[in-house]
């Protein structure tokens, strides 16, 4: 008979084998949890005197009956409704040419500042952030309006393809943010609450970023070079034009946040006026509707099937001992609950050099939540710092998936050269989980306001 | 003729397949989600105080179709996420047979789960597995989700297909942006 430890540690090991070897990281969860759960209620059967034959026979009724309920439950979750709604809402938002509208706002009010053009990037990063809750779709959109006019102005190849790379991350962080959505159904946590807690994370790390960029310039002019002044007219002018786009995102997360809407009810609501500016814009051809509905279906498999793998696997690790033995093992060392923080910290970091930030968020839930209810501490508080985490991911060298995505749109850009460029970001972001440590209420704050402790 | 170019022009019939039923009902999923929600919610409950009875049933069970036609669909355009960092690393001969290897355990997984969901779809009406208030039987939507587990194991069988043919896999495009 084999100790739960033991078999919870072989289940780990065989998860990363099957990732190494390319099996899709739902699949992988998914056979792992079901071989895991049959062994484990077989052993745990056996212990108790049971006949090794019918403790088996067991197991795997269990585990078969597992699968078929949580891969239910995950499709049926009413709170997962949210996903399609703001992947809708994003998906709309990019093909109808908004993002051009925001980054056109932007950089009417700013393009004229050293560096202004980087700036307007990740306003409008951040902007377009609140419409689709996606970092590569947040990357895309700005970077193929972006990085053309950085050309134009003659901005270094590492400043403008770096602002790109770092922008995109924000989608990750500005509600509605779906990384937080399955943060949240994961650990049981209201996606209210959690999108209220990336508010003023969100507008911090966007104003450090324009920090980082202001810091680059003031080193090297020649990196960020001014542009032509707008005259007030003009400024007012991309304004309105943005006007629409900016009032679905305060319709949809300004009704959540005073609880007008349910996050569901407001995910629905903004997709629709999405789509009402959208076909006012006349931006809605046959081809623009066939991409909006594709890419949300394809978005929506995207996370749905991580997540059945997730409903999984996870009550496999909960029966295993491996979570409680780790959360024993790091609070007996001499290091406090600041350092056992750390130690996660460094090891997203690390994990994020190689593994994309959705998988790694569903790989390391069953592991680090235990531990981070076992120090008593606050999951909101600790979900943000895991999705900024995350998204210094997205840009660390070797597989930042976002400087893939600015190197697909900017080819003639060395790799090296926008790793290098998005140095100062990467640092931008440390020290807001710094600041998210020494101030836990910059998350704390909003919903603990507006919604109660 | 011979059986490559009938494969083939399974793979292509599969893609307008998946494309056109995700255009339709995936489209149609999804306006009426979106709309249905918006009705209930603006008119229904917030204007007339009235709000639609067995709206959240409804909503529910359109999540599961969308999953549903969503799931195979993705795995055509190969949405769902794998961890390539060490395929540079392999050589082009191992990176290939492991990758085999490793998709003929995902078509075993996958038609466990298909054959586990239309069993419990099966089961459902004796388990009195209905949505909350509509009563409406779960049944057919796990069977709905056991045809998309079973298409998906299809889409694997043929990647097999490709990779002994041709050492790559030709994907569906749609464009975008995973989440």
């Amino acid at each position: 008979m084999m100790s739960m430890t033991l078999l919870g540690i072989l289940g780990l090991l065989s998860l990363f084998v099957l990732l190494a070897l390319r099996m899709p990281v739902a699949l992988s969860m998914l056979g792992v949890g079901l071989v895991g759960t049959v062994v484990a209620n077989a052993n745990k059967f056996i212990a108790v005197g049971m006949a090794s034959d019918q403790a088996w026979a067991r197991g795997l009724k269990i585990a078969y009956s597992n699968l078929a309920g949580e891969t239910f439950e995950a499709a049926s979750n009413f709170n997962l409704l949210v996903i399609p709604m703001f992947v809708l809402m994003g998906t709309l938002a990019g093909v109808s040419g908004m993002s051009n509208d925001l980054f056109t706002a932007a950089y009417r009010w700013m393009g004229h500042l050293r560096g202004g053009l980087a700036s307007a990037t990740i306003a409008a990063c951040a902007g377009f952030a609140a419409l689709s809750g996606s970092s590569l779709a947040s990357a895309v959109t700005m970077g193929r309006v972006a990085l053309p006019e950085m050309k134009r102005y003659k901005y270094s190849d590492s400043l403008a393809t770096g602002s790109v790379a770092a922008g995109g991350t924000l989608g990750f962080l500005i509600p509605p943010s779906g990384g937080m959505i399955i943060y949240a159904v994961l650990t049981e946590q209201s996606i209210g609450r959690l999108f209220m807690a990336g508010v003023f994370p969100g507008i911090i790390l966007t104003l450090l970023f324009i920090g980082a960029i202001y810091l680059v310039v003031l080193r090297n002019p020649e990196a960020g070079p001014r542009g032509e002044r707008s005259a007030w007219p003009e400024r007012k002018e991309a304004l309105l034009r943005a006007a629409p786009i900016l009032a679905v995102v305060g319709l949809t997360i300004g009704g959540m946040y005073t609880g007008f809407f349910t996050p569901v009810e407001a995910s629905s609501v903004g997709a629709f006026f999405t789509f009402v500016v959208a076909a006012w814009r006349r931006s809605l051809s046959f081809q623009a509707i066939r991409a909006v509905i594709l890419q949300t279906m394809n978005a929506t498999a995207t996370v749905f099937m991580i997540i059945i793998g997730a409903f999984v696997f996870i009550p496999f690790m909960s029966i295993t001992e491996v979570p409680a033995d780790l959360v024993t093992l790091l609070t007996s060392l001499p290091i406090g609950d600041y350092g056992v923080l750390l130690i996660i910290i460094a090891v997203y970091i690390f994990l994020g050099m190689f593994l994309e930030s959705m998988a790694m968020l569903v790989l390391t839930i069953p592991v680090v939540i235990p531990i981070a209810i076992g120090l008593d501490w606050d999951l909101i508080w600790f979900g943000i710092i895991v999705v900024i985490v995350l998204e210094m991911g997205m840009i660390s060298p070797p597989v930042g998936i976002n400087v893939f995505i600015v190197k697909s749109i900017a080819p003639d850009v060395p790799m090296g050269k926008i790793f290098r460029g998005i140095w100062p970001f990467w640092f931008a972001m440390a020290l807001m989980i710094v600041l998210l440590i020494l101030f836990p209420g910059i998350a704390l704050f909003l919903p603990e306001t507006l919604v109660g402790g | 003729m011979s059986d490559i170019p009938k494969t083939l022009r399974f793979i292509a019939l599969l893609d307008q397949v998946l494309t056109w039923v995700s255009l339709v009902f995936g489209g149609l999923t999804l306006v009426f989600m979106t709309g249905f929600s918006v009705w209930n919610v603006l008119i229904m409950r917030k204007a007339l105080n009235s709000p639609i009875v067995g709206a959240e049933d409804l909503l529910i069970l359109s999540l599961v179709v969308i999953v549903a036609l969503s799931i195979p669909l993705g795995a055509r355009t190969g949405a769902h996420i794998e961890i390539e960092v060490l395929e540079t690393s392999m050589s082009a001969r191992f990176a290939k047979w492991s990758m085999i290897v490793v998709k003929i355990l995902c078509i075993g997984l996958l038609t466990i789960m298909a054959w586990r969901l239309w069993h419990a779809g099966g089961t459902a009406a004796k388990f009195g597995e209905t949505t909350q208030q509509l009563l409406i039987s779960f049944g057919p939507f796990y069977k709905l989700l056991a045809i998309s587990a079973g298409t998906y194991a299809v889409v694997v069988v043929l990647d097999v297909w490709q990779l002994m043919r041709s050492g790559k896999v030709t994907r569906l495009k749609v464009g975008g942006d995973g989440l």
